[in-house]
């Protein structure tokens, strides 16, 4: 059993751009949900935002009451949680659950409600005449645009998509993504897509942040992270990860497990797997710092270590 | 080693009240006709999505689910038609790791248990002492070291990984010939993955396993297999070596599926291959060739005639009419 303080996030510090598509990669407890989750003031019981900021249009999100994030929530930042699309109550028809939505935060009629939820469905690519169909007539790759059609419903400025494609056959995860990137476009919407597989990122994203023990181990655009990483846990990760492209080869793995959150490894909470570390990074926690025009890494030695690699 | 041979799965469908009243027998067409060869120490990949059967054929290879017709040989025997207690002996040689380490290992028992379960069960060794030093040899093949310290230790004290080498040493422990794996990795991390897929190569050179690896990743199969085997709907629609099916893919359906597939590399310009709607309910079978309803190629003869499963040059075959038109 365990038992203490887990310190899910740490230090995580990252801006989003208006139209730009930012991915948080990272393993299973890297901390990149409980990241989303924080943006939207939706931690768990138990969950708290010990410090930090949140500036969504110069305002501090942190700061806000209960109430006043009630108004945020979906008009200006909205969700798309993991598996939502097996979530959706199967005996309500689809057009209602979204207009649910829209009745409850711009406190429209119903009948308004339900107009805009069918122009809501034609603009994630969904026959608006659908609308009045129940989940299981649908397939999993139309719930989840009935999923975005509902994040999209009030308008918001971003849209955070938590493993949005995960459960999908790789076709119709095409076809999710490049719906992803027409609404980005189309809407200026900002998104921060959550994912663990890192080539989702690279075909979709502008640019990410990777996430290890819940602090953000490099950040910047996805040209400058994946074919220039400065992070060793960055370089393993990517050229350890089987893909259908280049050389056929055996992959050299990441020695280890992730940690345990309520007793993170000292100074460098990556050192225990690193192939690099030494005693600076056994006791000093690096902070992420500016390498580039827009490149970040949190690593002891991130310019010695590039000469050596 | 395996021989599989015109593999079908048939299961009765039966929609609701008109199930009884109606004769007409409904069938969901799982497996249909499934051939393959899977020489000693090779890996063989089932690849599809979801649907496509790939599971359900590596459920009847081990005679954990009624084949309908069709045969299995493995070393020289055919699984489908060995009564009870031969086919018994034989398991001991075929083992199956699942895909979740969470749900495949007993919470209840501790490692030693769950090693020594199969054992046990099976009746295989004579003395408590072998049975621990074979435990002990499968917990050193797997890497969970000391042995000792694991073999005390209880599933939630493991990681998704450790379970998973668990699960590997499990499989291992009889000393089996043939292992199945339901996509083995795809609940681990990134991190994690390569870890075990490398393993599992590891053993396969040091025991000469021959692997029959389920996934619908086809970057893994990639990693792991020698020769692979893409389903649709239950059917076969192209088999030959990994290597070549994935850089020269024939068959419209593998090849929209491996345009489809996303690399880690931000600067690769890919050309995508549209393909519309999502794989149909298998009780919604399409006439003529399963993948006509989305394949961007399709002509008449591809909605009323099923296409045969045809060489199209060395291993290769792909079950297209038009075949030729698409190789390379």
């Amino acid at each position: 059993m365990h038992e203490g303080v887990a310190r899910a996030v740490e230090n995580v510090s990252f801006t989003l751009k208006e139209g730009e598509m930012l991915g948080l990669a990272g393993e299973s407890g890297c901390g990149k949900t409980t990241t989303a989750l924080s943006i939207m003031r939706l931690l768990p019981p138990g969950g708290r935002i010990l410090n930090g900021e949140i500036i969504v249009d110069n305002e501090d999100l942190v700061k806000k009451t209960d109430r006043e994030m009630k108004d945020i929530r979906w008009k200006k930042i909205s969700i798309v949680f993991q598996g939502a699309m097996n979530a959706l109550n199967p005996v309500i028809r689809v057009g209602e659950q979204v207009a649910e939505a829209i009745v409850e935060k711009e406190k429209v009629a119903k009948t308004e409600a339900l107009r805009r939820a069918r122009l809501l469905f034609e603009l994630v690519g969904l026959d608006s005449s659908r609308v009045s169909d129940y989940p299981h007539e649908f397939s999993g790759g139309m719930r989840q645009r009935v999923m975005i059609a509902m994040a999209l419903a009030c308008d918001p400025r971003i849209v955070i998509a938590d493993e949005p494609v995960t459960a999908l056959d790789v076709v119709v995860q095409t076809r999710i993504l490049e719906l992803l990137k027409e609404l980005q476009r189309k809407l200026s919407l900002s998104v921060i897509l959550i994912t663990h597989d890192l080539s989702v990122i690279a075909e979709t994203c502008d640019r990410v942040a990777i996430m290890y023990a819940g602090k953000i181990a490099e950040l910047g655009n996805v040209v400058d992270v994946y074919k220039d990483s400065w992070h060793p846990y960055t370089e393993a990760l990517i050229t350890a990860f089987p893909s259908i492209a280049g050389e056929k080869r055996r992959f050299r793995s990441i020695p280890g497990d992730p940690p345990d959150l309520t007793s993170p490894p000292s100074g460098c909470r990556f050192h225990p797997r690193c192939p690099f570390q030494d005693e600076t990074c056994r006791t000093r926690d690096p902070e992420l710092r500016k390498i580039g025009p827009d490149h970040y890494v949190s690593c002891n030695y991130g310019e010695k270590l590039r000469k050596d690699i | 080693m395996l021989s599989v041979e015109n593999l079908s799965v048939w299961f009765p469908a039966r929609s609701g009240v008109s199930g009884i009243f109606t004769r007409k027998e409904q069938w969901i067409r799982a497996v249909d006709s499934v051939s393959f060869d899977v020489r000693k120490g090779e890996v063989m990949c089932l690849a599809g999505e979801s649907g496509s059967g790939k599971t359900t054929t590596a459920r009847a290879i081990l005679a954990l689910t009624r084949a309908k017709s069709g045969s299995v040989k493995f070393v020289g025997k055919d699984i489908l038609s060995l009564p009870k207690a031969e086919l018994r002996k034989l398991r001991c040689k075929m083992q199956i790791i699942f895909q979740d380490p969470y749900e495949s290992i007993d919470p209840r028992m501790s490692v030693l248990e769950i090693l020594t379960e199969p054992l046990e069960v099976n009746k295989v060794t004579r003395s408590r002492r072998e049975r621990e030093r074979r435990v002990h040899k499968a917990l050193e093949d797997v890497r969970l070291l000391p042995p000792l310290e694991f073999a005390r230790r209880f599933p939630h004290e493991l990681s998704g990984g450790q379970r998973q080498r668990v699960a590997i040493a499990r499989g291992l422990v009889l000393q089996p010939e043939l292992l199945v794996a339901d996509e083995p990795v795809s609940m681990l991390d990134a991190s994690i993955r390569v870890q075990i897929l490398n393993l599992l190569l590891d053993l396969r050179e040091e025991y000469d396993l021959t692997f029959l690896y389920i996934t619908h990743d086809l970057a893994q199969a990639r990693y792991i297999g020698n020769d692979i085997v893409i389903m649709y709907l239950g059917q076969m629609m192209e088999r030959g070596s990994v290597e070549d099916v994935v850089a020269k893919p024939v068959h419209p359906y593998t090849r929209a599926l491996i345009s489809n597939v996303p690399v880690p590399d931000p600067t690769l310009k890919r050309d995508r291959i549209a393909v519309k709607g999502e794989t149909p309910s298998a009780l919604d079978m399409p006439s003529g060739c399963r993948f006509h309803p989305r394949c961007p190629h399709a002509t008449e003869v591809c909605k009323t005639k099923e296409p045969e499963f045809l060489q199209v040059n060395g291993d290769r075959y792909s079950a297209c009419h038009f075949n030729d038109r698409w190789v390379a």
